[in-house]
């Protein structure tokens, strides 16, 4: 491996900025084809674990919902999880109906949203539009729910903070998922078979199921390599027992696999909430903190990108000593090395794309020639440009 | 008296220019821009611009500051646009619009192809003058894709060029007015067919908006430029989004003349005209709505095999028809 | 004349957006107001690639340290006349991570802010009249230095 080449960094342009900046993705080309991948991360640091560190528990709940805008929920819900684990508080029926509606329509909203951006990925703006126009009838739902359209605040220690009118509501709820459910399916199919479509990603990006497991990757992306995980299932919180999942999975481990089995999911998570919106308990929604003890609690959820873990240590006093987060992406981020190797610099950011990475688009992706021993150095939405369009920017001279 | 009609001459040629090259080219080019941004808008369930926004584009960006960054070469920086929407301009006063062209000579239409070529090169006089590297990615990726379609659009124009018998404009409409569009021939409807492809690169779009991005991302050859030699460049794509259909028009749809001596022709021309240019607008509208990007090396693709196959095909059967005296060939 | 320049600044708003450190939620309003529901391209604005081609800077996020030289960098890129929004309650105070080390900003730290767009996330329409809030700076300033 020509790695021990001298490699000289190429700043691009007045865009980037004098100092040199660590890169979030090195790949490592000859020619065209993508032979080795180094991943460095880091770059929406906010300082989180030591905020919470600084805030009481009650306080952390809003803190953490704000790690990720997309799957907010799943870091409210995975924070009591662990809160209610510490200190051995059983949420009350009625509250684990509402937290399962609340995350299965996240879930639909995130990836509705995920479809859009991949097909924008591949030059399909017209089909982007429509995906996420399907996207507006779940947020407004959220909004008439909860009060926001993103960021719903509904989770807390011991329950859930609001209750939810399920007389006025319930037909609200089943109205919208008639709405999208047709369309939405319609439209899977119709991605589904396009060529041009199937050109891009059938075969693309190939994870194989021993590498899933080795990676320890989770979520769509271990799903659509054949293995059978999901927290859902495996091991069931909120209402998700009573209600049941169907574990979506595929075996080709390709960019097409991963998309179906959110498609899939899209239309489980439907009949999950029409469900759980009939089986809906009466009763209390919060129950009581009654003290504060000295312990540790552990919760686990399934996001719309895969388990997440959240950590807590309490001291017996109102402030958490200490918070710990593991995002699924995270944890699917070394897999890209797997997924990436072989394949064209083209093929890259739609491969990226397909573990649904949740990362902001001022990301760093630098690219090594090692044929020729220079870097070039994109941001991402550049280097997404480069995928679209299936140029090498490394044919620049 | 000889005198008098001469300066009449001259001045109803400049009269023509201006009116044309100033009034006529440009605006209706930005119009058709706007029929592309309402057209792509209503299939994607939007609501789309009001009908004035390329106006409104264009003055915005001429009031706007032109910063020419420090690591560009200022002059050719600076002379790309104008270069470009002149070339755009005088491409479209050299050929027939409605009348005949003051301007016309044999060979017009050998200046023209290359005036259609200019404005691309330009814009990587621009991009490489930019000092930019993005831009220079863009500028790389423009020469590849003009290099990949010019050969089979010329090899397509000679379809035309070959059953007419001359390299005049005046003379392929004629031409055409007195024995019908060559698209009613199956060499020219192979040759245009291949033309409505080149066009739609041409003017990069997708499929082949390959050197350039549509909305949130690079801008290739244009991500230096800002005020009004960015609006110049805009202005310059707007009218040969005009010129290209014009071009294509007077070659294979019969021309886009006015028999003026005939009223009732003279309606029925009219008409005509509007029909064929927004035809040939509304076109390349759908199939830039229609698809997404096409890889490099499937445009290449295209255009090396595909595009010049078809095109040297039109070219035989072209030829074919005029030694054997075939005319619907 | 200047009415008509000012009117066509009016109707004609290109946007750059720029992320600074956020969790992501109102660059997907951002976007949002872009799609069929709300389809800002009826009021002239477009998102663009390049700050040079834009009128507008939207800056989302809390600005964390490796952000603030390059969202300097941007705003200067951009020609006069521009305006900045602060998008989001991150971007107008720093929110919920106010006292984290990796804060850099609140944006009118590190570049002259116009508007302030709060809310977590603020809604599409609160996006909308926020950029129309702006554009009535825009009209006022005719293309002098900021």
């Amino acid at each position: 491996m020509s790695r021990d080449r001298e490699v000289v960094e190429i700043p691009l342009g007045p865009y980037h900025p004098a100092f040199k900046e660590p890169e979030m993705f090195k790949l490592y080309v000859d020619g065209e084809e993508i032979v080795d991948v180094k991943i460095r991360i880091g770059y929406q640091h906010r300082g989180i674990e030591y905020l919470a560190q600084r805030m009481t528990i009650q306080q952390v709940v809003f803190l953490v919902e704000r790690i990720c805008g997309i799957c907010s929920t799943s870091h409210q819900n995975c924070y009591c999880q662990a809160i209610e684990d510490a200190m051995k508080i059983e949420v009350p029926d009625r509250a684990r109906y509402i937290r399962t509606l609340i995350g299965e329509l996240e879930r639909i909203h995130s990836h509705l949203l995920w479809a859009g951006v991949a097909l924008h990925l591949i030059g399909y703006d017209t089909l982007f539009m429509y995906f996420w126009r399907y996207r507006e009838p779940v947020c407004e739902l959220f909004e008439e729910l909860t009060g926001n359209r993103q960021h719903y605040a509904m989770i807390c220690p011991g329950g859930v903070r609001r209750d939810i009118d399920l007389k006025k509501m319930r037909p609200k709820i089943l109205k919208v998922m008639k709405e999208i459910k047709e369309p939405v399916a319609k439209l899977a199919d119709a991605v589904a078979g396009d060529k041009l479509v199937r050109a891009r990603m059938s075969g693309v990006g190939v994870l194989t199921r021993q590498d899933a497991i080795r990676y320890c990757t989770v979520g769509p992306t271990a799903r659509g390599s054949g293995l059978r995980i999901d927290v859902r299932a495996d091991e069931p919180y909120a209402a998700y027992k009573e209600l049941g999942v169907d574990v979506k999975v595929m075996t080709e481990g390709d960019v097409l696999a991963k998309t179906l089995v959110r498609v899939q999911e899209i239309m489980e998570s439907i009949g999950i909430i029409e469900r759980c919106v009939d089986a809906m308990p009466n009763g209390p929604i919060q129950a009581e903190i009654k003290e504060y003890p000295v312990a540790e609690g552990i919760g686990k959820y399934e996001a719309p990108r895969g388990e997440v873990i959240h950590y807590v240590k309490l001291n017996g006093t109102t402030v958490p000593e200490r918070v710990k987060v593991r995002a699924p992406t995270y944890a699917n981020l070394p897999s890209l090395v797997p997924q990436l190797i072989g394949y064209s610099i083209a093929d890259a950011p739609i491969i990226l794309g397909s573990i649904d990475p949740c990362f902001c688009c001022t990301e760093r992706v630098s690219i090594v020639d090692v044929r020729e021993g220079r870097t070039v150095v994109l941001t991402m939405s550049e280097f997404n440009e480069f995928g679209r369009k299936r140029k090498n920017p490394l044919k620049v001279r | 008296m000889n005198m008098a009609n001469e300066l009449l001459a001259i001045g109803v040629g400049v009269l023509y220019v201006i009116f044309m090259g100033f009034v006529v080219a440009p605006n209706v080019g930005l119009f058709f821009t706007w029929i592309h941004r309402k057209l792509g808008a209503r299939m994607q369930w939007r609501v789309g611009p009001p009908i004035y926004q390329p106006w409104a584009d264009f003055v915005k960006l001429m009031s706007k500051e032109t910063l020419v960054p420090a690591t560009a070469h200022r002059t050719v920086f600076l002379l790309a646009p104008p270069i470009a929407l002149f070339s755009a301009v005088l491409a479209f006063l050299i050929m027939p619009f409605v009348v005949r062209s003051p301007l016309e000579f044999t060979g017009d239409v050998i200046v023209v192809l290359y005036l259609m070529i200019m404005p691309a090169i330009a814009a990587m006089m621009g991009g490489s003058a930019s000092g930019n590297p993005y831009a220079a990615i863009g500028v790389q990726r423009e020469m590849t894709l003009v290099f990949s379609y010019e050969f089979p659009f010329i090899t397509a124009v000679l379809v035309p060029v070959l059953k007419a018998g001359s390299l005049r404009f005046a003379d392929i409409v004629s031409y055409q007015m007195e024995r019908g569009p060559f698209l009613l021939s199956v060499s020219g409807a192979i040759a245009f067919a291949v033309s409505i492809m080149v066009m739609q690169a041409k003017l990069a779009f997708p499929p082949f908006d390959i050197p350039e991005a549509k909305t949130e991302i690079i801008a290739g050859p244009y991500t230096e430029y800002s005020g009004a030699s960015l609006a110049l460049f805009k202005l310059a794509h707007a009218t040969m989004l005009f010129v290209l259909p014009c071009f294509v028009a007077n070659m294979f749809l019969g021309g886009l003349a006015i028999r003026f001596y005939d009223p009732i022709a003279a309606t029925i021309d009219a008409v005509l005209i509007i029909v064929k240019l927004l035809v040939l607008v509304i076109v390349m509208a759908l199939i830039r709505f229609f698809y997404p990007r096409a890889r490099p090396d499937q445009a290449f693709g295209m255009f090396w095999k595909a595009a010049t196959a078809w095109a040297a095909i039109a070219l035989t059967l072209s030829v074919v028809s005029v030694m054997v005296g075939l005319p619907y060939l | 004349m200047a009415g008509l320049i000012t009117w066509a600044r009016v109707k004609s708003p290109w946007l750059f957006h720029f992320n600074s450190g956020s969790c992501n939620n109102c660059d997907i309003e951002l976007v949002d107001a872009l799609t069929p529901r709300f389809d800002v391209e009826r009021f002239g604005v477009l998102l663009e690639g390049s700050p040079r081609h834009a009128d507008v800077l939207v800056v989302t996020g809390i600005v964390n340290r490796q952000a603030a030289p390059r969202l300097k960098r941007v705003y200067e890129q951009m020609p006069n006349p521009k305006v900045v929004i602060a998008l989001g309650t991150c971007a107008t105070s720093g929110g919920i991570f106010a006292e984290s080390y990796n804060e850099a900003g609140p944006v009118d730290k590190v570049i002259p802010v116009d508007v302030y767009i709060p809310g977590c996330p603020p809604r599409p329409q609160a996006i909308i009249d926020g950029v129309v809030k702006a554009l009535a700076k825009l009209q006022a300033l005719k293309g002098e230095r900021r």
